[in-house]
C-alpha cells in the first residue's frame, strides 16, 4: 500500500491552518486580559497561530514537493499494532478500576501474546514475573501513587 | 589559585568512604536510569529525594548529582542500541549512534559516547572551578532579550533538522510551540487553549511528549520491522580504534566547549546544548552529507556536550539558585530541604559543601568511564533480550515514566497519543526534532520575549539596541543564511554522491 506525499504534506498543511486559526481565536479569547497591546498571553499565540496559517498555505497549495513512497506493514502486522495500542488504552482505564497490579498483569498478558505469540500459559508467567518486579520496584520501593482501583491492592 | 585549594580540600573530603560510596551509588542509579528508556532523571532525583532525608546534606548532594550526569552517560546506550532516547538530550545521538549500530558498530559509538562523556565531563568541572567565581559577574548582564536572541539562535538548527523541507520543518516547530502554549498563561496565570477542560489545565509535560515521540514510536516501529533484537555481532568490540578516536577528537572539544558554555546560562539544559553541539559539527565537518548515516563525530559531539553542560549547569544553580533543567530544579529543592541557600553566598558560607561535591564530580566521571566502557556488555545484556520480551517491557516501562512526572493517566493518554503520532510522523518524514525542540524552548522564549517587551515598552528595537543581543540576532541572521545554503549545497553533494535523494537528517 503507498500513499502520495503530496497528500500527506496537503494533510499537515490543512491541519496547520486549522490549528493556527484556533491559536489565533484564543489569542481574541485573551486579549482582554492583556497587560498591555504587545504584553499579555495573547501575543505568542497570535504570532504562532498567524505563522502556522501561512506555513499550512504554503505546505497545502503552494509548496510542490516530491513524491516518495509510503509502505504500510502487511495486514496480520497491522492488526497486531492496531490491538497493541488498543490493549494499552484500555490498560488506561483498567488500572484507574483494578488497580496497578491487576491492570499491569492483564496488560502484560495480552502484550506478550501480541508481540511475541508465546503460548498463553507462558504469557502468564512472563506477565506476572513483569509486573511483580514492576511493583516492587516502583509501588513499594519507589514508592509511586498508582492507583489502587476498587480492589485497594 | 584560592580556588585551586579550595578544590583540594573539597578532594580531601570526597574521598572520605561514604561519599565515595555515595558517589558509586548515584552514578549506577544515574546510568541504570538513563539506560532504561521511559525512566526520566528528574523523576528518579525527585524519587530518591526522600530517602537522601537519612544522609548528610553532602552525601545526599553528591548522590544525587551522581545521578543527574550519570543518566547522562547510560542515556547514550539505549539512544546508540535501540535509538529510544533515555533522556531528552540523548536525541541527537539516536542520529549517529543508531546508524552506526545497524552496521555493527555500536560497539565503538558506546566508546567514543563515554570517552567523549568522560573527557568533557572534565572539561566541564575543570572550567567550573576556575569560572564559577566570574561567573557571576557576567552573567548578571544577560537579562531577557539576550535570552530571548539566544532561542531564536537555536532556531536556524530546525533548518538542519527539517530534511527535504524547510517549510515541513518550520511548521512542525511552530506546532511543538503551540502544543508548549497549552496550560497556564505564563503572564496572567490564568489557563490559556484549555478549552475549558481541567485537563489541559496543566499543559503538556515534556517527558511524556518525549517518551510517545520517541520511545513509544520506536516500539510501534520494532513491531511492524519484527524485530528480532539486536545481536552480539552488530555491536562489535566496545573499544574504538585510532581512527574513530582521531576522528572524535575536534568533535569531543568542540562539543565540550559548547556544552560548557551553554551550560552557563541560567536555564539552558543539556537538551539545547546537544542540539547545538550536533549543529555545529554538521557545519564545520567535511563530509556532512555523512551525518544521519553513522557518523562517529555525531555521537561524540552531542555527549560530550551533554556532560560538559550538566557539569556547567551547576554553576548557575549554586551560583544563583536557577536550575538550567527540570532535574536540576529537583537538586535545587534537595538544596533547600538542607537549608543551603543558593547564591552568591553559598561559595562564601558553605565553600566546604560547594567544592565537594564539585570534587565528587571527578571522581564521579571517572567512576563512570571505569562503569561504562567494561560494564558496557551487561548494558548490552540487556538490549540482547528478544524484543517480544523487551517490547512489552518497554511499553509499560513508558507508561511508568509518563505517569511518574505529575502521577497523571493524562500524561500516559498524552504518550500513547503521541506514540500513535510519531510513528505516522517518521513514516510521512515529518521531522521530530523541531516540534520536540520548539516545545522545550516554547515556555523560555515566550517569558524572554514579553519580559522584553514589557522593558522597552513594547518596543522590539530592545532586541537590537542591547549590544548583547543585538550580536547575537546578527549571527542568528548570518547562520540561517548560511545553514540554508548549507543544507541546499549537503543535499545537492548527496544526491551527485549517491546518485538518489538521501534524507540527510535520518
Amino acid at each position: 500500500m503507498s500513499y502520495l506525499k503530496l497528500t500527506a504534506d496537503r494533510v499537515l498543511g490543512i491541519a496547520s491552518v486549522l490549528l493556527g486559526i484556533v491559536s489565533i481565536l484564543e489569542s481574541v479569547r485573551l486579549y482582554p486580559i492583556r497587560t498591555s497591546p504587545m504584553v499579555g498571553d495573547h501575543t505568542l499565540p497570535a504570532l504562532i497561530g498567524s505563522l502556522l496559517v501561512i506555513c499550512g498555505l504554503l505546505l497545502a497549495f503552494f509548496v510542490k514537493t516530491k513524491a516518495i513512497k509510503v509502505d504500510f506493514p502487511d495486514k496480520p502486522v497491522r492488526m497486531k499494532m492496531i490491538y497493541s495500542m488498543i490493549l494499552m488504552f484500555i490498560y488506561l482505564v483498567l488500572i484507574q478500576y483494578l488497580g496497578y497490579l491487576i491492570a499491569t498483569c492483564i496488560t502484560y498478558i495480552g502484550l506478550f501474546r501480541l508481540f511475541g505469540t508465546f503460548k498463553w500459559p507462558k504469557c502468564a508467567i512472563m506477565s506476572v514475573i513483569a509486573t511483580v518486579i514492576c511493583y516492587y520496584v516502583f509501588v513499594q520501593w519507589l514508592g509511586m501513587p498508582f492507583p489502587s482501583g476498587l480492589f485497594n491492592i | 589559585m584560592n580556588s585551586l585549594s579550595m578544590l583540594l580540600n573539597g578532594f580531601g573530603q570526597a574521598l572520605a568512604p561514604m561519599n565515595l560510596l555515595m558517589a558509586a551509588i548515584g552514578t549506577i542509579v544515574g546510568t541504570l536510569v538513563g539506560v532504561l528508556p521511559g525512566l526520566g532523571t528528574s523523576s528518579a532525583i525527585a524519587i530518591l529525594l526522600p530517602l537522601t532525608s537519612i544522609l548528610e546534606p553532602t552525601q545526599a548532594i553528591i548522590m544525587l548529582a551522581g545521578i543527574y550526569y550519570g543518566a547522562q552517560y547510560g542515556g547514550s546506550t539505549t539512544s546508540i542500541l535501540l535509538n529510544i532516547p533515555g533522556e531528552g538530550s540523548s536525541i541527537p545521538t539516536c542520529l549517529d549512534g543508531y546508524p552506526m549500530a545497524k552496521k555493527g558498530r555500536g560497539g565503538p559509538a558506546l566508546g567514543i559516547a563515554a570517552i567523549g562523556s568522560f573527557s568533557a565531563g572534565c572539561m566541564g568541572i575543570i572550567g567550573l572551578v576556575f569560572f564559577a567565581p566570574i561567573f557571576a559577574e557576567y552573567a548578571l548582564k544577560f537579562g531577557p532579550p539576550e535570552y530571548f536572541a539566544l532561542m531564536l539562535l537555536s532556531l536556524t538548527i530546525i533548518v538542519n533538522f527539517s530534511g527535504e523541507s524547510m517549510i515541513k520543518g518550520f511548521t512542525m516547530g511552530f506546532i511543538g510551540y503551540l502544543f508548549s502554549m497549552v496550560g497556564i498563561g505564563i503572564n496572567s496565570g490564568l489557563p490559556r487553549m484549555n478549552f475549558g477542560t481541567t485537563l489541559l489545565t496543566n499543559g503538556f509535560d515534556m517527558v511524556p511528549l518525549i517518551i510517545g515521540l520517541f520511545a513509544i514510536s520506536e516500539v510501534l516501529k520494532g513491531l511492524e520491522e519484527e524485530q528480532v533484537s539486536i545481536s552480539a555481532s552488530q555491536i562489535g568490540s566496545i573499544y574504538p580504534s585510532k581512527e574513530d578516536l582521531k576522528k572524535s577528537a575536534g568533535p569531543i572539544a568542540r562539543g565540550g566547549i559548547v556544552g560548557f558554555l551553554l551550560g552557563l546560562l541560567p536555564g539552558c539544559s543539556p537538551g539545547l546544548a546537544t542540539f547545538i553541539a550536533y549543529d555545529v559539527e554538521t557545519k564545520v565537518s567535511k563530509h556532512p552529507e555523512e551525518f544521519g548515516q553513522g557518523a562517529i563525530e555525531g555521537v561524540a559531539a552531542p555527549e560530550a556536550a551533554n556532560n560538559a553542560n550538566s557539569q556547567a549547569n551547576f554553576i548557575p544553580l549554586f551560583a544563583f539558585g536557577i536550575p538550567g533543567s527540570a532535574s536540576m530544579a529537583v537538586l535545587l529543592a534537595g538544596l533547600m530541604i538542607y537549608g543551603l541557600q543558593p547564591g552568591p553566598m553559598l561559595f562564601q558560607q558553605n565553600g566546604g559543601f560547594v567544592w565537594t561535591v564539585i570534587a565528587s564530580m571527578f571522581i564521579g566521571n571517572f567512576m563512570l568511564l571505569v562503569m561504562n566502557l567494561p560494564l558496557i556488555g551487561i548494558w548490552v545484556k540487556i538490549t540482547q533480550i528478544p524484543f517480544a520480551i523487551l517490547g512489552p517491557i518497554i511499553m509499560i516501562l513508558c507508561v511508568i515514566g509518563a505517569y511518574s512526572g505529575r502521577n497523571s493517566l493524562f500524561d500516559v493518554f498524552v504518550s500513547l497519543v503521541f506514540g500513535v503520532l510519531g510513528y505516522f510522523f517518521q513514516k510521512y518524514r515529518l521531522p521530530l526534532v523541531p516540534l520536540t525542540l520548539c516545545f522545550i524552548l516554547g515556555p523560555m522564549l515566550e517569558r524572554s520575549f514579553l519580559q522584553s517587551m514589557a522593558m522597552g515598552k513594547e518596543s522590539p528595537l530592545i532586541f537590537i539596541l542591547r549590544p548583547i543581543s543585538g550580536t547575537i540576532l546578527a549571527i542568528t541572521a548570518i547562520m540561517l543564511i548560511v545553514a540554508i545554503k548549507l543544507v541546499k549545497r549537503t543535499k545537492k553533494i548527496a544526491q551527485e554522491v549517491t546518485g538518489s535523494d538521501v534524507d540527510i537528517t535520518n
